[in-house]
């Protein structure tokens, strides 16, 4: 089982995932932040955590809870695919990377280099989106950022079976969004 | 040398495909080449020539058109006033390669739908064929319907159907795809009305003003439909010399517009009428679903479809008046038909029904338009003064040989074909047609679906491919234009609420701009999720509307999927500008896009207008989205300056909401005496809780209320007993509870811009209302009067304007003087100045980055 670990930014949201059921993750909360929001993607139920409030909604869970030491830890169930994290209240700005990946991510990511936009477009065409946002994760937000733009280009040429829903990742990867708008 | 002309019509056998025939027999017999042939026709006849078209297969964009768009989203997306058919122009059939269009000097399309796209007209004419059009119906300059039912928006652009709710944007779709293709006057276009009525609506229509027009009625074979031997012919169908036949009959008579529950009705008034000296009362009905429910008194003989023209002329004769209540009609055959064979025909007094009968001659026209009872009074008046009278069988007789005679129509075809290709027609009758010859080479034509760009967009685009027809290459065109003029291209991207009055969405001020000076690409998107299928995805949309900054935006998964499509269209297409009208619901992704992005390297200048109130808005998008656009708008004064401090760098303009102050005018008769009567319409940002408690305390005191509330929210609180809801309600029935109104009372939580005041103002009705955002710069301090939000003012103020007839006329003058000033014609010519302005800043900055 590995821990994959997210900062929750102060003023906006991350987002976890794709996850597998292999995966445990955390949310790091910023230092001051008592309380967070989690909106959990998938087919699933949701995992338990203590002292959590949940309610099932459509797509998946939403839960609310107060973590003592700043850092939720959370199982991932079968099914879930995606987990949204958030400060209650906070202006959204997206932040996308992990603050920490796996060793063998990090490494992967050192190969990231030309055509890399062409590798990512022919994923998404295949409909491989959970392995395009996993080689977006291992870029890193500097070479994702400067990957995008070939990519958005590339996908608009000639989409094939592109997931629409992951553009919006594509797009915060580009231009300096991919830390905060 | 002889001139060579093809008719084309989809179906031989409808109106328009009897027409044509006609038309064609008529060239024949004026010395011109010509055949006919269609691809859809009971039987292959001698003069029939039925085009072979290769058949789609399943998943095919041609079925997927026809079967899964044309018969199936556009029927159940049908409003309950829809009242003729709706068309896309494709899948059509490409006869541009078959022998006799090759030989043809002229294309003569009839009713073209499904046969001859509007891609197809223009190859045609750039391949050197002289196209000429006969208007049968408005579906060649409307957005698709066949009859507008009132509506005018053919004369600007179409953009929201009062027939349809179309989520897909499929009116605006087909009205820029037929404007792009053949209109600004297409060089070799030519247009035949039948009548005047026809001439006039095409003549102020925006795509075929520009173009040739030639005023031809429609043939008729006289011989055929001529009168005989009525006494035998009424002993047969067992009819006394007395008694009254009256005849009604249509292609298909389950069609609105054609009457028939007008005629029911009718006849049931006329049949407890007192008429003198007049034997039994019997109906002759033909065509599709020709079997009435008829009153007692009135006699049914009810002979179905009628393949045989020789038994149809026989029941003219035999009857003894068509009866005619269409509400909307060009040139029907059946007038021209029965008067043919000396029977009068009654009819209101519109459409080319005006044009054809001469009233109290060969005819009766009825006034009051749709009203059964005026129609059974020009039935009994019909009767009373034509019927009997064998001076009006020979007047109608005389008519139509002098107006539809075959030699008659021949010879003025003839002339305006002449005209067209510039040589002179006078040769002997040209019998048989060599013409025929080349259609009768049994070609298998391909589908032709090659769709013109401006149909094949987002959301038609998902639609088709997510129906498993993705694909295709849309076909650019750009609409003709005399060289040197430049006109500005403008993407405007706008949702689809269904709640919306069709003539008061935002977007209106497009159909108002200077035709000459813009090209319009709409881009309608439904709210609601149906174009990402799956509810992961939708989910994940949801999440990732928040990652992004716009919430709201990821709540609605076909904004999310439409977004990429605009951003592809923009990759392939250059536009000058893109604007998105609603700007909380778009722009997402084309903001953050590079300049490389976009089509030349040159991203378009970008407008979003923002309409929710700020209290909204702050959480709905940021200062550094909105920082990603050339321009912001606002709808309301104190909304921009607030939006000027939120996002310095950016230029904020602020123009209202508009307002159709055609369509919501003032009734023409006072308002009823009765309870003092109100109405709110709505439900977003509604204070109903508010309105409420004021009412209560006017109804405690005994005062009578009638507070009538439109609206399809299912969350309205506990409805007091003054109360009518009122939802799904038709565009006419809105605007008569308005004019019906002596107040418009709408107190509201937060407002911007809102409609509902404005429709209920340029009806000439006061307002009250809530003292909040942008309410006081749209009603300003004659028009109405607005509180604090508070249940003891309002009713203290409610009380006043109750007591004060006078004062409320005088505030329903200023309300309708204060609309006028929000008129859509002047909000076109605010955007005017608007996009020309942000144009030239994009091309400051273009050529500062050059």
């Amino acid at each position: 089982m590995s821990v994959r670990r997210w900062s929750v930014p102060e003023a906006g949201a991350c987002l976890a995932g794709p996850l597998t059921e292999a995966d445990e993750v955390a949310f790091v909360l910023p230092e001051g932040a008592g309380t967070v929001e989690l909106r959990g993607i998938g087919d699933c139920v949701a995992p338990p955590v203590a002292g959590a409030v949940v309610l099932p909604v459509e797509g998946g869970f939403w839960m609310r809870l107060t973590p003592a030491d700043g850092t939720v830890r959370m199982p991932v169930p079968r099914g879930l695919r995606f987990v949204l994290a958030q400060v209650p209240g906070a202006m959204p700005a997206p932040s996308f990377f992990p603050l920490s990946g796996l060793p063998e991510i990090q490494a992967a990511g050192a190969d990231a280099s030309d055509g890399m936009a062409e590798h990512l477009a022919a994923l998404l065409r295949r409909g491989s989106g959970d392995a395009a946002l996993a080689v977006v994760q291992r870029l890193g937000p500097a070479q994702a950022e400067a990957v995008m733009p070939d990519l958005l280009a590339m996908l608009a040429d000639d989409p094939g079976d592109a997931p629409a829903h992951l553009l919006p990742f594509l797009a915060l990867c580009s231009r300096g969004n991919a830390r905060c708008a | 040398m002889t001139i060579k002309v093809v008719h084309i019509a989809h179906s031989a056998d409808g109106g328009a495909g009897r027409a044509a025939r006609r038309a064609d027999a008529a060239c024949r017999a004026a010395g011109i080449d010509s055949s006919f042939a269609c691809v859809d026709a009971r039987a292959e006849t001698e003069d029939v020539v039925r085009l072979k078209v290769a058949k789609a297969r399943t998943g095919d964009v041609a079925q997927v058109l026809t079967d899964k768009l044309q018969w199936s989203l556009i029927p159940a997306q049908r409003a309950p006033g829809g009242f003729s058919l709706f068309s896309v122009a494709y899948p059509g059939a490409d006869i541009a390669a078959h022998p006799a269009v090759v030989a043809a000097d002229i294309v003569h399309l009839h009713w073209p739908t499904w046969t001859v796209t509007p891609p197809a007209v223009r190859r045609l004419a750039e391949a050197g064929k002289t196209v000429f059009v006969t208007l049968h119906d408005m579906w060649m300059f409307t957005g698709g319907c066949h009859y507008a039912s009132g509506c005018r928006q053919f004369e600007t652009m179409c953009m929201k159907c009062p027939q349809m709710a179309d989520r897909l944007g499929l009116a605006s779709a087909g009205f820029e795809d037929k404007l792009a293709a053949y209109g600004g006057g297409l060089p070799g276009l030519h247009v035949v009305a039948l009548c005047d009525w026809m001439k006039g609506l095409a003549q102020s229509s925006r795509i075929l003003r520009d173009a040739p027009f030639h005023l031809i009625p429609n043939p008729l074979e006289t011989d055929v439909f001529a009168p005989g031997d009525r006494a035998a012919l009424r002993a047969g169908l067992g009819l006394g010399p007395d008694d009254v036949a009256l005849l009604f009959g249509n292609y298909d008579n389950t069609e609105k517009r054609k009457g028939a529950d007008i005629l029911v009705a009718a006849l049931k008034r006329l049949a407890a009428m007192e008429r003198q000296g007049k034997g039994r009362l019997h109906l002759i009905s033909f065509g599709r679903n020709s079997a009435f429910d008829l009153p007692e008194g009135v006699a049914g003989l009810n002979f179905g479809e009628i393949g045989d023209d020789a038994v149809l002329a026989a029941l003219y004769c035999a009857a003894d008046l068509l009866c005619f209540p269409s509400v909307e009609d060009n040139y029907p055959n059946g007038i021209v038909e029965v008067a043919s064979c000396g029977t009068p025909a009654v009819a209101f007094r519109t459409g080319g029904m005006a044009d054809m009968i001469d009233h109290g001659r060969t005819g009766w026209l009825v006034d009051g338009l749709g009203d059964a009872g005026a129609f059974a009074e020009g039935i009994a008046a019909a009767i009373g003064a034509l019927v009997g009278d064998e001076s009006v069988r020979a007047a109608c007789r005389e008519r139509t040989l002098a107006t539809n005679g075959m030699e008659v129509v021949g010879r003025q075809l003839a002339a305006a074909y002449g005209a067209a290709l510039a040589r002179r027609v006078d040769g002997a009758p040209v019998e048989p047609s060599p013409m025929r010859a080349q259609l009768q080479s049994h070609i298998l034509l391909p589908v032709d679906d090659r769709m013109g760009a401006e149909f094949l967009k987002p959301p038609l685009a998902r639609f088709l491919a997510d129906n498993g027809a993705g694909g295709g290459t849309p076909e650019r065109l750009r609409r003709y234009a005399a060289p040197g003029k430049e006109r500005l291209r403008v993407l405007a991207v706008r949702s689809f609420h269904e709640h919306h009055s069709v003539y008061s969405g935002p977007y209106h001020f497009l159909r108002h701009l200077p035709a000459d000076a813009y090209d319009i690409s709409n881009v309608t998107v439904p709210l609601g999720d149906e174009m990402m299928a799956e509810a992961e995805a939708r989910g994940l949309a949801r999440a990732l509307g928040a990652l992004v900054g716009a919430a709201p935006f990821g709540t609605q998964s076909n904004a999310w999927v439409a977004e990429w499509e605009i951003a592809r269209r923009l990759r392939q297409e250059r536009f000058d500008i893109v604007h998105f009208i609603d700007g909380e619901l778009g722009g997402w992704l084309v903001s953050r896009l590079p300049d490389s992005f976009f089509a030349g390297g040159v991203r378009p200048a970008l407008l979003t207008m923002l309409h929710q109130p700020e209290a909204l808005l702050k959480d709905w998008t940021s200062a550094a989205a909105l920082a990603r656009f050339d321009m912001l708008g606002a709808v309301a004064e104190h909304q921009a300056d607030w939006l000027r401090a939120m996002v310095p760098g950016v230029p904020v303009v602020s123009v209202p909401h508009g307002i159709d102050t055609d369509y919501f005018c003032p009734a023409p008769a006072e308002r009823a005496a009765g309870p003092f009567r109100m109405v709110a319409v709505g439900h977003w940002l509604r204070d109903y809780g508010l309105a409420f408690a004021a009412l209560d305390r006017l109804a405690a005191e005994g005062i009578a209320l009638d507070y009538r509330v439109v609206s399809h929210a299912t969350n309205l609180p506990p409805l007091p007993g003054y109360v009518t809801l009122r939802s799904g309600i038709s565009e006419d029935d809105l605007r008569q509870e308005y004019r019906e109104a002596d107040l418009v009372f709408m107190p509201l939580a937060a407002a911007t811009a809102n409609n509902a005041l404005l429709e209920g103002m340029a009806c000439g009705t006061p307002v009250m209302s809530t003292r909040t955002g942008g309410v006081p710069e749209y009603v300003g301090a004659q028009a109405g009067v607005l509180c604090e939000a508070e249940a003891g003012a309002m009713a203290e103020a409610l009380r006043a304007l109750i007591a004060d007839p006078a004062r409320r006329a005088a505030m329903g003058r200023a309300a309708r003087a204060r609309a006028l000033t929000f008129d859509w014609r002047e909000m076109g010519r605010r955007f005017d100045t608007l996009y020309r302005e942000l144009a030239g800043r994009r091309g400051a900055a273009a050529r500062m980055r050059a």
